[in-house]
């Protein structure tokens, strides 16, 4: 922004700083820093209104796109929309010169740490580094030594937690080396925010961020070993993971397979992706599975979330790992202490930016000081695992409870760190209709990219709208801001298009991963089954209510058996149809069911969760509802159900590319539709022998089927059970019935690839044209006059398509057929 | 020099098939002063295309493998020949008494390059620093009893405290559990023997390999009863590593076979295996220590 010409002005909305603490916005004397005035101009005339709107719109931002996080909270735990405050940070040209130098010094100086470390372990053996450090590290993972190279990109993706001290000097409180997240999160927060307030992030000179991703793509690229265009996947510890959704979304940004352990095998000591194709070669592997849990082969033996083998690969140097194995054991807060002479030792410089102050009880005269200033300081255990206790804060704990802490510090002096308080600068916050100082530390990025580390001008800010606490987490009530970097002069360049490269080469080969094409499939069949379920559920109850019902009693209780029966209950013996009614709705509402309605919508919405980022965004509303719905579905909520669940059908029909994943999807629904219509036919046309063929059993019949009012339309409204079961079985124009299904799964089953099972493939479509070519020339006289034939008929065909869908499984999810 | 042959059989079964396993061994015998390895051979069904190895953090050698095709069963067997020469450790009365020696790794690990010793002076999962397991080594003298006379001392005490059992334990069993019970076997002594030693300063390393048993006399010597062995290393100033065997009750002789050195078991678990499918699976293992010289011809 341009520097300001008017005279010193105080902040509108009667905001003021805090005692002793910096802050962004107004000096000590409560003027308007330069940034700001800006800012406020830009805000306008009322800039209460406006930042109650972008604080709208903020909101109405994170519930369309269903940004979440998953927070730990024992019961409550889940998801939970993610915080986000419209006011930025305001980082100026001046601050950002200082901190890009001062960062990227301090990633090249861990980057060499690194390398020592898993390498030649100089600085342990010359002492800069305490033996403690590396040889007490349950973090410094021995069968990683030997990664570590000189000159190698140990550290790729780097992020430093920062905070003001009072006097306005930039500190480092964290470096995050191992799998730091967040990159996600603030390229979503930046969407949202300019979003929120256009008018200004358009006119104030901040820097955009697709720099900074362009070189990130590169610099991931250039890190592969071999491969001109190699293939580059994001490990992600999966849904259960706190920041998945950053996970997802960055993988999807980038266009990067989105990959969760059992997603990957190692061979010959290399990694490969399962894909439906066969085993696809991966290059680069982009981890956000903590180092110690990737390999139960030779770390954590415990971990689901690691790929067998994946150190071996690392050492055979086949494939590049963004973070290398093993990082996260310099993120102890004891290396603080060390840092600036290990950085005059290795770098030959002064370090730039200063950490927050350090002392490592493992040495006498730190000790003693920690022991001396127990009230002043921060106690964090050196090393973070699984058990270790939270940071204590002296100055609130009692003279015995501090005392008792000393005590432990004795016990075990290297096991501890004491730590300065650094009083966080504060930065204005819109929080309950006001402005407000919060507390902020901003999390930075960096990215090694041609031997040089580039900093992303933006950051991930979390601030504590109360505004006294020094503990600024996003788990514990926090909320976060876009980090907007300004520049002095000239404007931001328009973006550039990357350097030219043909379609073909865009164009990734096709590389579904076998477990996606395994969600898909049962995405497929759960939204068919939940159709059903739901259909049934809605039109059984006034079915049996009908006057036609109490003539025609046997249809009744059939019909009851089969809705029933699909949800693994059974029919009570001379319950009224009424007591029947009320049973179906409670069976559908029983979560404790593993068939029942509520399960199959719950594991709809499990597996929405898992694969949202691969579908239309409108999927993510549809998805809110479900988790919202009532657990006793009445006769609205079973309308609006049904029609999500169709507006579902609509949108992957339209909205989808019709890529091999889309085929899954189809398949499973293909497979589940014409098992329910089998199901339906073998219940209610010949439920017994001798029982004659009413009207209204078949009516039943194809209202059930979804298919009573294109009959009508198609046959003028006479019933006969030939013409019904044309319409069910054996017309090509019917959409919902069983010839269209087989023809779908022919279609798809000819465009999957061979590549895995050649001799198994070809079984599987050979049964599917068998099945297709019976369909088409069923005797319908036969069937519709014959009881026994029909059933047998009607069976062979159900177990047909079940055998399918274990082929499908065999084949390509669990790659379980030899070649 | 006696040579060794030593033939280790490891199969697992599983309830039904597995579509492919991973698996890291380590079992092959070290290098070390004392011993050659002079020949070492790995027999894997069903066919493993991959086999590698790799030198790990302490010197010791990983071997490492696929299986790719289903199978139900899998079996790793290792052949290894050695060449052992008898021990002939230092005479008890030249080395320091415990404090001294304590303060002196203290010493050594902070001045002289000596960094890596620290890492056999922390607990670990396995090791941890229960105070009954320091105990043991109560009224033992630190002061002026030479620290080999010491460290068989502490043996000895161990031995009148617990009692050889391989039914009371397993690989899972909880160290705190053996201390209630004073029933294990090797792995169980050496980890507390480590404990016990850690706790009083001393760098100790945990050592797996294989021990050549003398059968009773007049009896054939059992083939494949044997199982692997475990015990102690302690650092002793001036001197070096020496290996203490907890179960024996003795320092480790010419019968002991090393195979692999670290902080405890888990860094030395001889086979470490993941498997895709196949259910559940069950564990056999067979091992035969045998003098060259026994051998009969095929």
């Amino acid at each position: 922004m341009p520097p300001s010409t008017q005279n010193v002005r105080s902040a509108p909305l009667g905001y003021a700083g805090k005692a002793s603490r910096y802050d962004e916005c107004v000096d000590a004397a409560g003027n308007l820093r330069p940034p700001w005035v800006s800012f406020f101009d830009l805000l306008g005339a009322d800039p209460a209104a406006k930042l109650r709107a972008a604080t709208d719109a903020c909101h109405r931002a994170i519930i369309e796109q269903d940004v979440s996080m998953n927070v730990y909270l024992g019961q409550q735990s889940g998801a939970q929309p993610w915080p986000l405050d419209a006011v930025p940070l305001l980082v100026s040209a001046g601050d950002w010169i200082h901190i890009t130098r001062g960062l990227r010094q301090r990633a090249h100086l861990l980057n060499e740490l690194l390398n020592d470390l898993y390498g030649p372990q100089k600085l342990l053996r010359d002492g800069l580094l305490p033996a403690t450090l590396g040889m007490a590290n349950p973090h410094f993972l021995r069968a990683c030594a030997g990664l570590g190279k000189p000159d190698g990109v140990f550290l790729h993706t780097y992020a430093a937690d920062l905070a003001r001290s009072p006097d306005g000097k930039w500190w480092v409180i964290e470096d995050r080396m191992d799998a730091p997240s967040g990159l996600g999160y603030s390229l979503q927060n930046r969407i949202i925010a300019r979003q929120a307030l256009p008018e200004i992030f358009h006119r104030a000179p901040v820097d955009r961020l697709y720099q900074f991703f362009g070189n990130y793509r590169m610099s991931l690229e250039t890190l592969s070993p071999g491969r001109e265009s190699p293939r580059i996947t994001l490990l992600s510890p999966g849904p259960a993971n706190e920041t998945y959704f950053e996970q997802a979304y960055l993988a999807r940004y980038l266009g990067y397979t989105l990959t969760e352990g059992e997603d990957l095998i190692t061979r010959d000591r290399q990694v490969f992706l399962r894909t439906v194709g066969g085993l696809k070669r991966a290059d680069v592997v982009i981890r956000r599975v903590d180092s110690d849990f990737c390999d139960p082969l030779e770390l954590d033996s415990s971990s689901l979330l690691g790929v067998p083998g994946l150190v071996q690969a690392a050492h055979g140097g086949q494939v590049a790992l963004a973070n290398q194995l093993g990082a996260r054991a310099l993120e102890t807060p004891a290396l603080l202490a060390f840092l600036q002479p290990l950085c005059r030792h290795v770098l030959g410089e002064e370090l730039l930016l200063p950490s927050a102050a350090t002392w490592w009880g493992g040495h006498p005269e730190p000790l003693n000081y920690i022991l001396d200033h127990l009230q002043d300081l921060v106690v964090k255990p050196v090393f973070h695992t699984a058990s270790s206790p939270p940071p204590r804060y002296g100055a609130r704990m009692g003279k015995a409870a501090r005392a008792a802490l000393a005590e432990e510090i004795r016990a075990r002096p290297w096991a501890w760190c004491g730590q300065e308080r650094v009083l966080h600068g504060t930065t204005p916050g819109w929080h309950e209709g006001s402005l407000r100082p919060m507390p902020f530390i901003t999390r930075f990025f960096l990215a090694c990219h041609e031997r040089d580390y580039s900093v992303m001008p933006g950051g991930l800010t979390r601030c504590n709208p109360k505004g006294e606490d020094m503990i600024v987490s996003l788990q514990q009530g926090s909320i976060s801001k876009d980090t907007w970097v300004l520049h002095e002069g000239a404007s931001h360049s328009t973006p550039a298009l990357p350097p030219a490269r043909t379609t073909e080469a865009l164009r990734h080969p096709a590389a579904t991963p076998s477990s996606m094409a395994d969600n898909f499939f049962w995405l497929g069949r759960y939204l068919e089954r939940c159709s059903q379920l739901v259909r049934q559920l809605e039109k059984t109850g006034p079915l049996l209510r009908d006057e036609i019902a109490i003539l025609d009693p046997g249809v009744a209780t059939d019909t009851l058996r089969l809705v029933l029966g699909a949800q693994d209950a059974a029919v009570p013996a001379g319950a009224t149809s009424e007591h029947q009614a009320t049973l179906l709705r409670q069976v559908s509402g029983d979560r404790t069911l593993p068939a029942s309605l509520a399960s199959n919508l719950d594991c709809l919405g499990s597996l929405l969760d898992r694969i949202k980022v691969r579908l239309p965004p409108e999927v993510w509303q549809m998805l809110r509802q479900l988790r919202r719905r009532p657990v006793m579905l009445d006769a609205a909520a079973c309308v609006a159900l049904r029609q999500q669940l169709a507006a579902f059908e609509g949108l992957t029909a339209e909205a989808m590319p019709r890529d091999t994943a889309w085929r899954f999807l189809d398949l499973g629904r293909r497979i589940e539709r014409g098992g329910q219509l089998l199901v339906l036919l073998r219940g209610l046309l010949h439920p017994g022998d001798g029982t004659p063929t009413t009207e209204f059993r078949l009516q039943t019949m194809l209202h059930l089927a979804d298919c009573l009012s294109t009959y009508r339309s198609v046959f003028h409204g006479s019933l006969t059970t030939a013409a019904a079961l044309e319409w069910l079985f054996s017309s090509p124009e019917n959409p919902r019935g069983l010839r269209f299904q087989v023809e779908q799964i022919n279609t798809h089953l000819g465009t999957l690839p061979e590549e895995l099972a050649p001799q198994a493939v070809a079984a599987l479509r050979a049964g599917a044209f068998r099945m297709l070519s019976e369909v088409r020339a069923a005797r319908l006289d036969e069937m519709a006059a014959e009881a026994a034939k029909a059933n047998a008929r009607l069976q062979e065909l159900h177990s047909g398509l079940s055998g399918m869908s274990d082929q499908l499984t065999q084949i390509y999810f669990s790659h379980a057929v030899a070649c | 020099m006696p040579t060794i042959r030593i033939t280790h059989k490891t199969t697992y079964r599983h309830g039904g098939p597995a579509t492919a396993a991973w698996q890291m061994l380590q079992l092959q015998p070290r290098h070390e002063p004392a011993q050659d390895c002079l020949d070492f051979q790995l027999e894997i069904s069903p066919l493993a295309p991959d086999l590698e190895s790799h030198t790990d953090y302490f010197g010791n050698t990983r071997h490492f493998f696929s299986i790719r095709e289903p199978h139900r069963e899998l079996s790793v067997t290792s052949r290894s020949t050695v060449r052992r020469s008898p021990e002939s450790g230092p005479l008890p009365g030249i080395t320091q008494p415990l404090a001294a020696a304590r303060a002196h790794v203290a010493n050594l690990v902070r001045e002289r390059n000596l960094f890596e010793l620290e890492q056999y002076l922390h607990e670990t999962a396995r090791v941890p620093f229960l105070p009954e397991a320091g105990a043991l080594a109560d009224g033992l003298d630190r002061d002026t009893v030479p620290l080999l006379e010491w460290i068989g001392l502490l043996g000895r005490k161990f031995a009148d405290t617990f009692a050889f059992d391989p039914a009371a334990t397993d690989v899972g069993t909880k160290l705190s559990e053996v201390l209630v019970s004073r029933r294990g076997v090797c792995q169980d002594f050496t980890h507390l023997f480590l404990s016990c030693a850690r706790q009083q300063g001393l760098p100790a390393a945990y050592v797996s390999g294989y021990l050549l048993t003398k059968p009773p006399p007049g009896q054939p010597r059992l083939r494949g009863a044997d199982a692997m062995h475990a015990w102690a290393s302690i650092f002793v100033p001036e001197v070096g590593w020496v290996d203490y065997d907890p179960t024996n009750t003795c320092f480790a002789g010419a019968g002991h076979i090393v195979v692999a050195r670290g902080r405890d078991y888990s860094d030395v678990s001889p086979t470490r295996g993941v498997f895709s499918g196949g259910g559940g699976h069950s564990l056999n293992i067979g091992v035969t220590v045998e003098p060259e010289t026994e051998t009969t011809p095929a």
